[in-house]
């Protein structure tokens, strides 16, 4: 690790902090409870998907070039975690800033110029990313979709699961696999990236189905009957896909462990309020230990995974390896906004259960922090297999 | 051997009869029917052809005595019906609540009171399933409620609000405690409930993260009869703090239920989800928290049996009530939470059935009226220290 590497430890990027959040008081809780009430068809937030990209905010890390602001992943990070500080959730949008990279590294000059520009200006959508499927899960070098060479380009056959915002994308990364995994000599080889144009595929065989799930995320699956794509749709070389995507779930993990700590914050703010002027038993709720230990305990494992999160972001954008460091920041936020998620719960008591209190809500958003993009379980086995030298125990 | 000491079985088999025509009602009302109730329309939302099926097998009277032409069943068996119910992914909420409202009417009703009702809830011709208590703010600390209940011309009149009173909408009887105004204490009265609506009480459905059919309530002027009152007057906390026992060996039953599930389903995913060549149970990640949760499951189901044999044999068994529930709802929670996590992504698939069970543990965590947080009550009851409140 270089000695010289800092980061900030206070409020950066406070101009974000400032305008995202005022951004975002225009769509108060309500808009938020009213979607989830939608069928899948009308439960995506259209319109706060277009105000961030109005503002650029989504366009924040594509290069200057192509139209973008061309900022670090720390300042993509901020603006996640102010989303989701003021109770809004970029879940529906932030795909658009990590998959991109994948794009910008690896795609071509003639892919770049073409799709880019688009996508920063929100003329184009690029906010699915189809990587795991229903069997194989964590195991993704196991993945079973295949893309078969043909004379124009590619035939994918194949199924794909718990790929967001499907229906509500343009564009879509697509990771399959092009060479059998019996005649490959590394498991990472022999899959390679697409990059898919929805409206083509959804009219050659290309179906996609929402999950109806606990929390309003727009997942889908996805079964693909020998969709065609041009070659011009693959990404970089064929073969070489999955370390494409490696480096991309750096970017992922330093971005979605942001808006965790947003979440955080956000139960913080609204505990602390609610247990200061709830009367119990004749004083606030907060002077009882119970509740104010819990508070206090999880706001301090938040504090510790902010900083995790913080430097995981400075060397990604210093260019440094840091998949032990984005996975353990994304460990520490998982862990830290579901004990706020929990304190919060706990303060507001069956109050916590009503739907107006929004508890609930981020509540129920929050436990997919302890999910996804990557499981817990994976990461301690990562840790204990690459930092600390333990035997490999899956 | 010392013959006097209270003895209890060591696994909860006494009940298997009545435990299998549960089970086999249960059979019928799988997950997709629960997930049904939960989409329906606010109003729709009772699992009223599952109730209708125990209501017709004679279940919900369980605890009505022999002589008000109930089975009179002991505690012990009601409980082994509700971890019956909630282990097979079904939910006795209903049956938890009119269990909980007939002991309280057995204890403390009038005769005129319990002979009206009683044979009624036995035949299951009656719902007595709403407790109506928290207000607004306030939560369940008696002192500070304001329901009143005044006598205008020797008759007794209920004006007030309640905040949150579950199954309001669908039963036909609800008990709801007010402040009487001759005294400084509190009362119960018997109150004609929502499936039949009346203008003086006001039913207004709360939208919750669970289908509990949670309602706010606005009482306007509405006068409950001359037999109405359950007990004493001004004693009315006393007498739903009397029911404690009841009230937490009923729900430690309920999660016990909910733990059992979850270990099921948990168990059999991580059996059959292969990854990385693997059933993922294989893993320690995977296998550890489920036999964890699995110990203090074991510990729960023993402590809630043991005070609903304390409770039955008529020795006092609140406190031993109190650490049942605790360690249940703990309990089922670790487990909910450790099949959530074996269950990956899928979990938070509604097909699944994980994520609708993992919402209803959570929230049989907070809610732990009455009265106040077991934790608490332990703290000052069992183990001697100060009131912490």
């Amino acid at each position: 690790m270089s000695e010289e590497l800092s980061f900030e430890i206070g409020d950066d990027y406070p101009e974000f902090r400032r305008d995202v959040r005022a951004l975002c008081e225009t769509f108060p809780a309500t808009y938020w409870r009213n979607l989830e009430a939608q069928p899948p068809s009308g439960s995506y937030p259209t319109d706060f998907v277009a105000a961030l990209t109005g503002a650029g905010y989504l366009a924040a890390l594509i290069p200057e070039e192509y139209g973008g602001w061309g900022l670090p992943v720390r300042a993509g990070a901020v603006i996640l975690e102010s989303i989701h500080r003021s109770g809004c959730t970029a879940g529906p949008c932030h795909a658009q800033m990590y998959t991109m990279g994948t794009l910008l590294r690896h795609g071509s000059e003639e892919q770049k110029r073409e799709f880019l520009p688009k996508i920063a200006s929100g003329e184009l959508r690029l906010q699915a990313f189809a990587v795991t499927e229903p069997t194989t899960g964590s195991d993704t070098t196991q993945l079973k979709t295949r893309a078969r060479r043909t004379d124009a380009g590619y035939v994918v056959s194949g199924q794909k699961v718990w790929i967001s915002r499907a229906a509500h994308s343009d564009l879509m990364l697509l990771l399959a696999r092009t060479t059998p995994a019996d005649q490959v000599k590394r498991r990472t080889d022999g899959v390679s990236v697409f990059l898919v144009d929805m409206r083509e595929a959804r009219n050659n065989g290309m179906e996609i189905k929402p999950i109806d799930a606990m929390i309003n995320h727009n997942t889908t699956e996805i079964f693909f009957d020998d969709v065609p794509l041009p070659a011009a749709s693959l990404i970089g070389s064929e073969g070489r896909g999955f370390r494409y995507i490696l480096d991309g779930m750096n970017a992922e993990r330093c971005l979605v462990s942001a808006e965790a700590i947003g979440n955080g914050r956000f139960f913080i703010d609204k505990a602390t309020a609610h247990v200061r002027s709830r009367i119990a038993y004749g004083r606030a709720l907060g002077q009882s230990q119970a509740v104010q230990n819990a508070l206090v305990d999880a706001h301090v494992k938040l504090e510790a995974a902010d900083l995790m999160v913080r430097r995981a972001n400075a060397m990604f954008d210093a260019g440094l390896p840091c998949g032990a460091e984005a996975n353990m920041g994304k460990y520490c936020s998982g862990e830290a906004v579901w004990a706020c998620a929990e304190a919060c719960f706990m303060a507001f008591g069956e109050d916590a259960l009503n739907v107006e209190s929004d508890v609930e809500r981020k509540w129920r958003d929050s436990r997919l922090s302890r999910n996804a993009p990557v499981s817990p379980n994976m990461i301690l086995n990562f840790i204990g297999q690459h930092v600390l030298g333990l035997p490999r125990s899956y | 051997m010392n013959g006097s000491l209270p003895r209890m079985a060591i696994a909860a088999a006494r009940h298997a009869d009545i435990c299998d025509t549960v089970r086999r009602i249960c059979e019928r009302y799988p997950a997709t029917y629960w997930r049904a109730c939960e989409d329906a329309p606010t109003a729709c939302r009772y699992p009223e052809a599952f109730i209708a099926e125990l209501e017709a097998a004679g279940i919900m009277g369980a605890l009505v005595p022999e002589a008000y032409a109930g089975v009179g069943l002991p505690l012990a068996a009601a409980a082994s019906i509700a971890t019956t119910i909630h282990e097979t992914g079904c939910n006795a909420a209903a049956f938890v609540s009119q269990c909980l409202l007939t002991a309280l009417l057995v204890r403390h009703g009038n005769p005129a009171l319990k002979t009206r009702l009683l044979p009624q809830l036995a035949a299951g011709a009656a719902r007595l399933q709403t407790l109506a208590l928290t207000e607004e703010g306030v939560g369940d600390e008696v002192a500070r409620m304001t329901m009143t209940a005044t006598d205008i011309d020797g008759e007794t009149v209920l004006c007030g609000r309640k905040s949150r009173a579950c199954l309001a909408a669908s039963t036909d009887h609800m008990v709801v405690l007010a402040r009487s105004d001759a005294e400084a204490g509190t009362s119960l009265y018997l109150v004609e409930g929502g499936r039949s609506p009346r203008q003086e009480i006001r039913i207004h459905p709360l939208k919750e993260m669970n289908n509990d059919g949670a309602a706010s309530l606005v009482f306007d002027r509405y006068r409950p009869g001359a037999d109405a009152l359950i007990g004493q007057a001004g004693t009315g906390e006393a007498h739903l703090d009397d029911m404690i026992a009841v009230h937490r060996i009923l729900a430690a039953a309920c999660a016990v239920g909910d733990g059992r599930f979850f270990s099921r389903r948990g168990v059999a995913y991580a059996n059959e989800r292969t990854v990385f060549g693997n059933p993922i149970g294989k893993y320690q990640g995977i296998q550890f928290p489920l036999a964890k949760a699995h110990v203090e499951l074991e510990s729960a189901s023993l402590s809630m049996a043991k005070a609903a044999t304390l409770y039955d044999g008529g020795v006092e068994a609140a406190e031993a009530a109190l650490v049942a529930r605790h360690l249940a709802v703990e309990a089922a929670w670790a487990m909910a939470d450790a099949a959530f996590t074996t269950h990956g992504g899928f979990a938070f698939a509604r097909e699944y059935d994980i994520e609708r069970k993992w919402r209803d543990v959570r929230a049989m965590r907070v809610a732990a009226t009455p009265f106040r947080n077991d934790l608490a009550r332990i703290g000052e009851s069992a183990l001697g220290l100060p009131r912490s409140y």
